[in-house]
């Protein structure tokens, strides 16, 4: 019989059990989902690397050869080496198409290509072409292809035996492709011979390297350039490899709000459920005596009541995980969209399943157990007597007599209802300020996200078109670019790798040579004006400063490919949004190394410059700004999907919490509103009491939600090292959230506006409690 | 007319597939400013009488005057309107609002109302003058109940129905209540209707109703009536 009652119960308790299971769903949702893009995402990509046995270190040097592999094999910590030479190369007749070419061993044991089709290469004739390029150029298995090698203008004719993909290139840049473009830029593998005539026999420009597990890189760099000295150009560790690592970068990158977000919703989620449970097994307290005093055990009435949490967990927990295994699939193909990956699978992250389980069912079921047995604790008569009213104590607010006095009945009414009960009051005014700080995190990062990518796009780059030179390029050379077509304006711009040594550390990093005062191109997005670089040293990026241990005004040794010496420079300014070293040519030209442009920047109609750029074979593309910028804003669209999601269900909790303390409350005071109503009061009136009290707890969420938004934007913010993203607040952004919040309170007082026609007057007058 | 009229009224719950008469077939006149006693054992349908008379249920079919309104053919908002202005009402438990004082809570009637009675007059003919500052929970229960009863009258209602009014309360303090009652009625000429199942306060009514399943099951008018006080139970 006690079941059938429980049956019934729920009845009555339906429709808050079923705001809690609603809650505890999106809880769920957000956790596993943002849990399972990081478990997918690492999975995917690393799970490729391992698979392709994918190297740690790219070492590009100057005639490498079998000595020098040893010798590095040698070194601690290092597991695998596999030397290879690599080289660009273009379609023969097609401008503009261009292919990397690596002439690796006949069974790579590092960075293995993907087979897609056909096989690896077997001769000198053969090349394995990656599949999309193919496809997009008409190429199949059994084709011939034919290339130029660009730094010899050699011509090779080489059968298709294979299609590929690189794990080395997850995102299909280069310097003349910014944005993946499959049908100009390819990559093709061939056997150790193809490229023999370009470096000599058994002689390399690269070594690849994988090493064991804690090995530390800035010792292994120094190792490196100890054992190569001078022959060593770059070394390129994984995580810097931009294009291989462009995935993890990106997971990086938003790793810091997707760890932060579950939690918040779990917190806020918690809350509801804690405050839900207690006030639904506090409400049953009268049935608990009865129970008890028929007799019933103990251990049996905390089941019954427990059973109640159980349900919200059987029922909150799967259908959140489901939702939040299709959030995933959407996550992570949106996150993976534009990279050159086999096929994959999402799969169900069960580790965060546990947690999550765990989590919702120590919250739900602990709540319910901890209120249950302290009820249990009283005996049976105790449990049967209504609870005491609390002692009603006047309001400070009513000792200030002129202020008190001035107010209407209805104020004094709705003041008192409100301040009095302290816990409903504290549980509405948290829940709703988690909402609205969730929400207007999830608009601040949107908007910061979008800030940065507008400055780069309007405010950074302010050129028409970006031209990439070709190695050497001469004064002569370069200055008839700068003159190019009708180009009002030119800055030219050099980039260096090179070593920076402070007194305890090292470091790699691109050293970039800009105009002393810079306006084409700045090197801080959000600068206004033109930028001029500092003439007494370099402008370091803040978090290589901190990889260094150095200040601004400390000095740094800096060395560079080719060049023994050491060039002792000052640290002038840190700047967040540089990569790397800038330093203007002034400063370069004092330390007397020779300066060789890469890249001009210029004004002017794109269509008339190209078809003067289209003439000049120093040069190795161009592009316009709307190129360069778009690959930035496709990036920043495939994370902005994540906030996007965030933000629904930010809003879809904010709604539900609202609607749960709605009608906890409503319930709470059905004895009275039935007392209204039987004093006449009109329904009008009576929501007006009632629904105010609601109003105010959400302007008061409101306001204390703000700045806890903005706290967890300022924090989560400064986790995404990787990106220099400004803190912003737009007006649009506070008054969308304040909005929301606002509409759902409203949307809310309108249900429970018309539970309130529900009411039984005699019912609830009839019964105690 | 004035008083109250009922004529073949009859009130009918459906449950599922269950009908249950509450109510079948009755008709009675109290006559303005009566004392009138309800008497019936539980489940009489007292209730249900009551419940009509003060517009918060209406009959299946029938007609129901007041003060010769016929508030059975009346809509939600005007037996709201008529709750507001003509019907003061007793309930078994008080139910005064816990976060408002006393006096607040005779306030909270008299604010609604078009001729309310002065709130803390109310309060010290109900012989609360003393208490009217505090809150329900510092009351004692016959504080309550007549803090209640001050809240019905300072409505200045035409009738006032009293459910039960004595059922929380002990045999001294319920003495009172009833006492009280029955001198509001006499002092204001008011009509003053009382649910019980105590036969014993027979004796006491100008007009006793006796219900039995529904019907009524005798009507009687009693000219000289006992006072309270000096009857034991």
């Amino acid at each position: 019989m006690i079941w059938r009652n429980f049956f019934r119960d729920l009845r009555h308790t339906a429709s808050r059990l079923l705001s809690v299971t609603i809650i505890t769903m999106i809880a769920v949702s957000v956790y596993t989902a943002l849990s399972g893009v990081l478990y997918n995402i690492d999975l995917i990509c690393l799970g490729y690397f391992d698979r392709q046995n994918m190297a740690d270190y790219w070492i590009t040097g100057v005639a490498l050869d079998a000595g020098d592999c040893r010798t590095l094999a040698a070194l601690p910590g290092v597991t695998g080496v596999q030397s290879r030479v690599t080289a660009d190369g273009e379609e023969t007749g097609v401008s503009g198409v261009t292919l990397e070419l690596y002439a690796v061993p006949q069974n790579p044991q590092m960075n293995i290509p993907y087979l897609v089709k056909g096989r690896l290469p077997q001769s000198n004739r053969e090349i394995a072409l990656s599949d999309q390029f193919a496809a997009a150029r008409g190429v199949d298995v059994g084709s011939w292809y034919e290339l130029t090698l660009t730094a010899t203008g050699e011509r090779l004719r080489l059968l298709v035996c294979g299609l590929v993909k690189n794990p080395e290139c997850l995102y299909h840049v280069n310097a003349t492709t910014p944005s993946p473009d499959l049908s100009r830029y390819g990559f093709a593998y061939g056997g150790p011979e193809l490229l023999e005539g370009l470096m000599g026999p058994n002689r390399y420009n690269q070594v690849c390297l994988t090493v064991s597990e804690g090995t530390r890189p800035e010792q292994l760099r120094q190792a490196i350039e100890r054992a190569l000295g001078d022959k060593v150009v770059n070394i390129l560790a994984l995580e810097d490899n931009s294009r291989a690592y462009f995935i993890m970068e990106t997971r990086n990158n938003i790793a810091p709000i997707l760890r932060v977000f579950p939690v918040l919703f779990f917190l806020c989620a918690v809350l509801m459920m804690v405050s839900t449970m207690n006030r639904l097994i506090e409400s049953a307290r009268m049935d608990i005596g009865t129970f008890k005093a028929l007799g019933y055990a103990d251990g049996a009435i905390l089941f019954y009541y427990l059973l109640h949490a159980l349900l919200v967990v059987a029922a909150g927990f799967p259908l959140g995980a489901l939702c939040g295994r299709s959030i995933d699939q959407l996550l992570v193909d949106t996150l993976v969209l534009g990279s050159d990956l086999p096929a994959y699978e999402v799969l169900h992250d069960f580790a965060s399943w546990r947690q999550a389980l765990v989590l919702t069912a120590v919250c739900c079921i602990g709540s319910a157990w901890l209120v249950a047995r302290s009820l249990l604790r009283e005996s049976p008569a105790q449990c049967m007597r209504p609870k005491p009213p609390e002692n009603a104590k006047t309001l400070l607010l009513e000792r200030v007599r002129p202020l008190w006095r001035r107010l209407g009945f209805n104020q004094k009414y709705i003041i008192r209802n409100t301040l009095r009960n302290k816990v409903r009051m504290l549980t509405c005014i948290v829940g709703i300020a988690f909402c609205m700080a969730l929400v207007l995190l999830a608009f601040t990062i949107k908007d910061s996200m979008d800030y940065y990518t507008n400055s780069l796009s309007d405010n950074q780059n302010r050129y028409d078109v970006l031209v990439d030179f070709s190695t050497g390029v001469t004064q002569a050379q370069y200055g008839r670019v700068a003159r190019a077509g009708e180009g009002r304006a030119a800055e030219l711009e050099m980039t260096a790798a090179c070593w920076l040594y402070s007194p305890s550390h090292l470091s790699t990093a691109v050293l970039t040579v800009a105009e002393d005062t810079v306006s084409l191109r700045l090197f801080d997005p959000y600068a206004q004006g033109s930028q001029t670089l500092p003439r007494d040293g370099l402008v370091l990026e803040q978090s290589l400063a901190r990889q260094l241990g150095v200040r601004a005004g400390d000095t740094v040794n800096i060395r560079f490919a080719g060049d023994p010496r050491f060039y002792p420079v000052r640290i002038a300014q840190l700047n967040r949004c540089v990569t790397g070293v800038y330093a203007g040519r002034s400063f370069w030209r004092s330390l007397g190394r020779p300066y060789v442009p890469t890249a001009a920047y210029l004004t002017g109609d794109a269509a008339s410059l190209a078809a003067e750029l289209d003439g000049y074979d120093f040069i190795d593309g161009w592009q316009t700004r709307q190129t360069v910028t778009r690959a930035v804003v496709e990036r920043m669209q495939s994370m902005s999907m994540v906030v996007y999601v965030l933000i629904l269900f930010g809003g879809g909790l904010a709604c539900i919490v609202i609607y749960n303390l709605g009608i906890m409350s409503f319930f709470e005071q059905i004895r009275s509103l039935a007392t209204l109503m039987v004093l006449g009061f009109h329904e009008q009136e009576i929501k007006r009491l009632q629904l105010s009290e609601n109003l105010i707890f959400a302007g008061v969420g409101i306001l204390l939600g703000i700045p806890l938004g903005l706290a967890l934007d300022r924090l989560i913010i400064g986790a995404i090292t990787s990106m220099p993203l400004e803190i912003v607040v737009t007006p649009f952004a506070l008054a969308v959230s304040c909005a929301l919040t606002v509409i759902f309170a409203l949307a809310v007082n309108v249900l429970i506006g018309r539970k309130m026609r529900e009411i039984d007057m005699l019912g609830a007058l009839k019964s105690v409690e | 007319m004035a008083g109250v009229l009922l004529e073949h009224v009859t009130r009918e719950y459906t449950m599922g597939k269950t009908v249950i008469r509450a109510v079948d077939d009755i008709s009675f006149t109290i006559p303005e400013g009566k004392y009138t006693i309800i008497l019936g054992a539980s489940g009489a349908g007292k209730s249900t009488v009551l419940n009509i008379l003060g517009g918060m249920d209406s009959p299946t079919s029938g007609l129901v005057s007041v003060n010769g309104k016929e508030i059975s053919r009346f809509n939600k908002r005007q037996l709201t309107e008529y709750r507001r202005e003509n019907i003061g009402f007793v309930f078994q438990f008080y139910n005064l609002m816990a976060n408002l004082t006393v006096l607040e809570n005779v306030e909270l009637a008299s604010q609604i109302c078009k001729n309310p009675l002065d709130a803390k007059e109310v309060l010290h003919m109900v012989g609360l003058g003393e208490r009217m500052a505090n809150f329900p929970a510092q009351c004692s229960g016959g504080e309550q109940q007549r803090g209640a009863i001050a809240r019905a009258l300072a409505k200045n209602p035409d009738v006032l129905l009293c459910d039960e009014p004595t059922g929380a309360l002990d045999y001294q303090t319920g003495k009172a209540i009833l006492a009280l009652l029955y001198d509001l009625c006499k002092k204001s000429r008011k009509t003053v209707v009382v649910v019980t199942h105590n036969g014993a306060l027979a004796p006491t009514a100008d007009v006793l109703i006796r219900m039995k399943n529904g019907k009524i099951e005798s009507f009687q008018e009693n000219p000289s009536p006992v006072p309270v006080q000096e009857l034991e139970w």
